[in-house]
């Protein structure tokens, strides 16, 4: 099975400074792989090299293509939704589904059409007319209409109510996903998917300073629930991260054996939103002067 | 199963620019109609209006009009039907080029300002694509334009020969005449596309500019004339620019200007395409 995404040193400077940063890591295809990462930690400018839209060092191939030098070949395979606001104000519903039919080859304009009937989106409104939440259903409309074989999501449901954007990854796992086709997606609402998630990729200042599939996160990475009497027996283990809650200690670890871990203590596997914050605020757990 | 999809990418993407710019071709529709009402008043005024002795008489080229008493004199124009031909014709053609320069000027701008370009970008169309379908509304626009003309007259002229005061006199001269101005206009118009190729391409460049095209493309050329004049004290500069934009006359086709100036157009193009791939990345 060819890798979908398969990046090797991968860098981009904006004057002088790293955006992204030797990275490198591959997607497999069915893969839903969550790009995770505070703002400015170079996510958008990975996803923008990833669809040719950037220059950059190193190595990087697409669905086999290099996006530098194959752009068009990689957009006949590719969808891409930037956040929520990029469809122009000006077109009208029935022009968006004539200007994909009549632009791309993959485009299957009945699957749009079947989508938006089940929404109160007129064929006749533009754009601008319509509400936030419905230019998302419209975008994921003629996203989903299009055959591709990746699909990259940036912020999709950025500033969407929480039905709305449930009713946006609930389409996406029912109308999208299959084993040949691939879904990377940043967002900041990391609570929200990580149950569609195979794949979490973390990225901070450039680097990725976690990629792990969640179905060995359990065997990974464990969390530790202390009260300060056992808190020193625990830091001996080495946790990566401290941080306190209701009087006790919450601990994570990377590879430690769970059952010695248990003994100090209540055990658990992180959620994606608590390694992100272990990962990311390591504290100072040498001093124990947290507070 | 799916069908066999059939894309037609140009014509969408030409399409797409008339969605976003109605004006486009609404400006000079509108316009040529005025035109043909204003056509209609008049013939239905002369139709009822008792003129006297009034002659309109085709004489060569001319047309006299002759009043019923020595007050009202006599009046003499020169190729009346040319004259209708070149004034509706000029005044569409003026109008639609200054809307198409505008259009021009701002069309790889607003893509970025109102981030719609990434939408755009998101689908299998190239940037060579993009920046020819948006510079062939340049030229598509006047031809357009130059059909409309030839419509619009053509009413004008079968409500003139409607007139009964008119017709009786139309001889076929009139009718040769009104055919070889249109050869005229259209001969003149496919020229000037030529010969504003250059001017077009430096409009749509502009349209890269990171803000308000519209100033760089004003700015620029106004104080290369300035530091010209300041620095050398002469004035070729504003002499060769005042030459490139003013239309060329019929005869200017041997101009090796002309030439040079579509090879430029390629070649601005090719800059255009180049510098378009990456005109949103910061």
């Amino acid at each position: 099975m060819t890798a979908v995404i398969s990046a090797s040193g991968l860098s981009k400077h904006y004057r002088g400074r790293a955006a992204v940063a030797d990275v490198s890591f591959t997607v497999a295809p069915g893969r839903i792989v969550g790009l995770i990462g505070r703002n400015g930690a170079g996510k958008t400018t990975l996803l923008k090299a990833i669809l040719g839209l950037t220059p950059y060092q190193g190595s990087l191939s697409v669905l086999g293509l290099d996006p530098n030098e194959q752009r068009d070949a990689l957009m006949q395979q590719v969808a891409f939704i930037a956040d929520t606001a990029v469809l122009p104000k000006w077109l009208r519903v029935s022009q968006a589904l004539d200007y994909m039919e009549g632009i791309h080859a993959a485009f299957e304009r009945p699957i749009a059409e079947r989508f938006l009937q089940t929404t109160e989106i007129r064929r006749n409104s533009r754009v601008r007319e319509l509400s936030k939440g419905m230019v998302t259903q419209l975008h994921l409309a003629l996203v989903l209409a299009i055959r591709a074989r990746l699909l990259v999501l940036d912020e999709p449901t950025l500033g969407l109510d929480l039905l709305t954007r449930r009713r946006f990854y609930d389409t996406l796992l029912s109308d999208y996903m299959d084993e040949q086709r691939t879904i990377l997606v940043t967002t900041h609402q990391v609570e929200e998917i990580e149950n569609i998630l195979t794949d979490v990729l973390f990225i901070e200042q450039g680097r990725i300073v976690l990629d792990a599939q969640i179905e060995t996160l359990g065997e990974r990475f464990t969390q530790l629930l202390v009260h300060p009497d056992q808190l020193a027996a625990a830091r001996a283990l080495q946790p990566f991260s401290e941080r306190r809650a209701l009087g006790r200690s919450v601990l994570t670890f990377e590879n430690v054996e769970r059952q010695a871990l248990a003994q100090l203590g209540d055990v658990s596997t992180p959620t994606v939103a608590d390694l992100f914050v272990a990962r990311l605020q390591p504290q100072n757990i040498d001093n124990g002067s947290l507070s | 199963m799916s069908a066999v999809v059939h894309t037609r990418p140009w014509f969408t993407l030409v399409r797409r620019e008339f969605w976003e710019r109605p004006g486009l071709w609404m400006v000079p529709a509108a316009l040529a109609a005025v035109l043909v009402l204003m056509g209609i008043a008049t013939a239905l005024q002369l139709a009822h209006i008792d003129l006297g002795d009034m002659h309109f008489t085709f004489n060569g080229s001319g047309m006299t009009v002759t009043g019923s008493d020595e007050a009202q004199g006599t009046g003499h124009i020169q190729e009346p039907l040319r004259l209708l031909v070149m004034g509706v014709g000029l005044l569409l053609l003026t109008v639609s080029g200054i809307m198409v320069c505008n259009y021009l000027l701002d069309s790889l701008y607003a893509e970025r300002r109102d981030r719609s370009i990434l939408f755009w970008r998101s689908l299998p169309v190239s940037d060579s694509q993009a920046v020819l379908a948006k510079y062939s509304i340049a030229l598509l626009v006047p031809l357009a334009v130059y059909a409309l003309t030839v419509l619009t007259t053509a009413i004008l002229l079968v409500l003139v020969s409607l007139t009964p005061q008119v017709s009786a006199q139309l001889p076929p001269a009139a009718f040769a005449q009104y055919a070889s101005a249109l050869a005229e206009l259209g001969a003149t118009l496919l020229l000037n596309l030529l010969w504003y190729a250059p001017v077009y391409a430096v409009l749509q460049l502009a349209s890269l500019a990171r803000r308000t095209p519209t100033l760089w493309v004003l700015l620029v050329p106004a104080g290369c004339i300035i530091a010209e004049k300041l620095l050398l004290g002469s004035a070729y500069l504003a002499h060769w620019l005042g030459q490139r934009l003013a239309p060329l006359p019929l005869q200017g086709v041997q101009q090796p200007g002309l030439w040079l100036g579509v090879l430029a157009a390629g070649a601005l193009l090719a800059l255009t395409v180049r510098l378009r791939r990456y005109s949103d990345d910061s």
